[in-house]
């Protein structure tokens, strides 16, 4: 899935360079609206088709959501202070940081207000996304079960969950890395525009 | 997205630069999420040993 979106975004890089009109640019915007309500149209639905959520939530603990709580804070102050370093303002750096590793929605959503912010929110996620694979397995480890869930971000419901689950021999860890990968996803679409708002 | 990223000459010409923005943005996100359930999860642990404890009984 990785392989192809990357292949899909260098594709639309390599036609936008040399045959895209630059005068029918505007139109873009409109597409772009259209692709992301199908995209959040599809995740919502995925999310509603799994009625075992909240039970589980219940069995668990609320206190378990502290740990997306605490992932989606530290991700934010992380990369505002990150950005405050490379001299990014800090309504693009919390944006890109309040992708949580969801690069195909957080690009596209921040692609509207710059290209060029896109473009880094499209490959600031793709490296979490890769750091997370690399670095799950230590983490869990030397630091600690829940620790090991917080590099995964967004994807903690997907890509990383077998990584996740592999990892930690404990059945909870899965299901609180499923909860947050869950919870970070319907983040993902309020605070990234909002952040990029302010 | 890629449309938009390749009609642009400036992301194209600040390739380079944004790849080492990317890697600093997404080192500092995972260090303080980290952090951030570093700061919890001994209360987490607690609240699961009690549970433990109160299937045992």
């Amino acid at each position: 899935m990785t392989i192809s979106i990357l292949v899909a975004v260098a594709a639309g890089i390599f036609f936008g360079r040399f045959f895209f009109p630059i005068e029918s640019i505007g139109c873009l915007s409109a597409l772009i609206d259209i692709g992301l309500c199908i995209l959040l149209f599809f995740v919502g639905m995925d999310i509603g088709r799994n009625k075992e959520i909240w039970p589980q939530v219940k069995t668990i603990g609320l206190k378990m959501l502290l740990v997306p709580i605490m992932i989606a804070f530290g991700s934010i102050v992380g990369s505002i202070i990150g950005g405050m370093f490379l001299g990014i303002p800090i309504n693009e750096s919390s944006a890109i940081g309040a992708g949580f590793g969801w690069y195909s929605f957080s690009a596209v959503e921040l692609s509207k207000y710059s290209a060029t912010t896109g473009a880094l929110a499209f490959i600031t996620n793709v490296c979490r996304e890769l750091f997370a694979i690399l670095s799950i397995p230590f983490i869990a480890k030397y630091v600690g079960k829940f620790e090991s869930i917080a590099p995964a971000g967004a994807t903690a419901m997907d890509t990383t969950l077998p990584i996740i689950s592999k990892a930690n021999d404990d059945g909870n860890v899965a299901l609180v890395s499923f909860i947050t990968g869950v919870t970070l996803s319907i983040l993902v679409p309020i605070l990234v525009p909002l952040l990029i708002s302010l | 997205m890629g449309i938009h990223i390749g009609a642009n000459n400036e992301v194209i010409e600040n390739f380079y630069r944004l790849g080492y923005q990317a890697f600093v943005l997404s080192v500092c996100s995972i260090l303080f999420s980290i952090l951030g359930v570093k700061f919890i999860s001994k209360y987490l642990n607690n609240t699961e040993e009690k549970k433990g404890y109160e299937y045992d009984d």
